[in-house]
């Protein structure tokens, strides 16, 4: 037998981005032959426009639950990155210091500090998150200089950080040291079902395995509905820029909008468009990300931008996650949220039981397909 | 080395610096390929691992020839046409975001 040549695995992926990847790994480290099937580089590939942010703090003001989620995901990040970073030698350079909010004006931080006061109120002991004035802020930023026009904002402590490259990089590498396997350029165009077995046809051929997982972002909701799950996501563009490499000049990231990667590049990002299949970018768009950037730090007004990109990110009807296990053919799942990088660490961890015929972990349970058939219609 | 077929030969006719030493260059070419063509592949490091970095793609896309031209930093040097007297030394460290040794503002 040929070791090189890609075998039916136990389970069979669909989707090779930082969802995929994640569930993919946590599989293949519990001994599970993993294989994943990922698209073309022309595909709308929402990891495309990840930031790199594990969010907490602007989680589930609607959705105690998503909160909860998310909260959970941030608790299991340190060890995920640190044996990521054991077993592959890529440092997927996690940190979880927390996050910096930047307000603009008075108006601006009046609604803000509301805001988080509110979060606070309805999330309770757990949630922490400060606001701050000017002049504590400016001494948590250190050199950099503010903004005239910053009045005030917060910190939470609760957030973090991973580079997006690399932590890709790590989740392929070690889902092939534990004998996965990741084929790119393999789109999935059928998925028949016979006696236990799903078989994942495409002009490249086909693969067969008894568990089955679609991540497929924007690809899902046709492949779902060939194993009779009826799930619904629709493309929400992300615009985005990264910098020339400089000087590491802040030490949290900013408000969502501003990070800094280890090698110095800086990212500006991220819009949030309904625009249908659309991945382009737009000048009107990328310069209210730039104000928005020098508003906050006047500095970066002389960098370079190297380059900008956009991606389309899979939103589902209520904007929450999906985890749901087809009724009709047991043994296929579907999965699909926004937040792949904050909840990376959550889907390796407590995904693969799942899949492979444990029971859904509580956590889970708030997210399957049935809160819809109970919801008002719009 | 230069070819002693390459028609450029006639023309070395301007004379820059990299790293105190003076190199020569042809009118109109880019500071990588007069490094290039005088022996010189290290360009630069890598801030953050010390790596050594030179001219790779020559079209201003994979941003390994970066270095520091008359004291600015991150430079293309395969986007940048040779000019007398012009100073280029390896980048090996990154750029210095705020100017001068003010702590406030651009």
């Amino acid at each position: 037998m040929n070791s090189s040549t890609p075998q039916n695995p136990d389970v069979l992926i669909v989707g090779g981005g930082v969802v995929g990847t994640s569930i993919g790994y946590g599989l293949a480290v519990d001994g599970a032959r993993v294989g994943i099937l990922d698209g073309e580089d022309s595909d709308f590939s929402a990891s495309r426009g990840n930031f790199g942010m594990i969010s907490i703090s602007n989680k589930g003001f609607n959705n105690i639950p998503y909160y909860r989620l998310s909260f959970v995901s941030s608790r299991l990040w340190p060890e995920f990155a640190s044996t990521l970073r054991e077993r592959t030698g890529i440092d997927p350079a996690f940190d979880l210091r927390g996050k910096i909010y930047l307000s603009v004006g008075d108006a601006e931080f009046a609604a803000h500090a509301d805001k988080v006061a509110e979060y606070g109120r309805r999330l309770g002991a757990g949630y922490s998150h400060d606001i701050l004035d000017r002049a504590d802020l400016q001494q948590m930023l250190g050199n950099v200089g503010l903004g005239e026009r910053v009045v005030g904002g917060s910190f939470s402590p609760l957030d973090g950080l991973a580079e997006p490259l690399r932590l890709h990089s790590c989740l392929m590498t070690a889902i092939q040291q534990s004998r996965g396997w990741i084929l790119r350029d393999h789109r999935v165009s059928q998925i028949r079902y016979q006696g236990g077995v799903f078989t994942l046809v495409g002009p490249w051929g086909a693969f067969s395995a008894p568990r089955l997982v679609i991540a497929a972002g924007l690809g899902t909701p046709d492949l779902a509905s060939q194993v009779g799950i009826s799930v619904n996501v629709r493309p929400l563009r992300g615009q985005m820029m990264v910098t020339e490499g400089v000087e590491h000049s802040f030490p949290y990231p900013i408000s969502g909008l501003l990070r800094q990667n280890p090698e110095g590049t800086i990212m500006i990002g991220v819009s949030t468009e309904e625009v249908g299949y659309n991945d382009r970018t737009s000048v009107e768009i990328l310069q209210v990300l730039a104000m928005k950037a020098v508003e906050r730090l006047p500095a970066l007004r002389s960098v370079q931008i190297n380059r900008c990109w956009a991606a389309l990110r899979p939103r589902t009807d209520d904007g929450y996650p999906v985890y749901e296990e087809s009724s009709e053919h047991p043994g296929a799942f579907v999965v699909t949220c926004h937040s792949g990088i904050t909840l990376a660490a959550l889907h390796n961890h407590l995904l693969p039981e799942w899949i492979l015929g444990g029971p859904k972990d509580p956590l889970l349970e708030p997210f399957g397909l049935g809160r819809f058939k109970n919801a008002l219609p719009a | 080395m230069r070819s002693q077929h390459d028609p450029a030969v006639a023309a070395s006719n301007v004379t820059l610096n990299f790293e105190g030493v003076p190199i020569q260059a042809s009118e109109g070419e880019t500071v990588a390929t007069a490094l290039l063509a005088s022996g010189e592949k290290v360009t630069g490091t890598r801030a953050v691992s010390g790596r050594a970095r030179g001219p790779y793609c020559l079209i201003g896309i994979c941003h390994e020839c970066l270095v520091e031209i008359d004291d600015n930093s991150n430079r293309r040097a395969c986007l940048t046409t040779v000019r007398q007297d012009m100073r280029v030394r390896r980048q090996t460290a990154l750029r210095r975001l705020m100017t001068g040794n003010r702590t406030n503002g651009p």
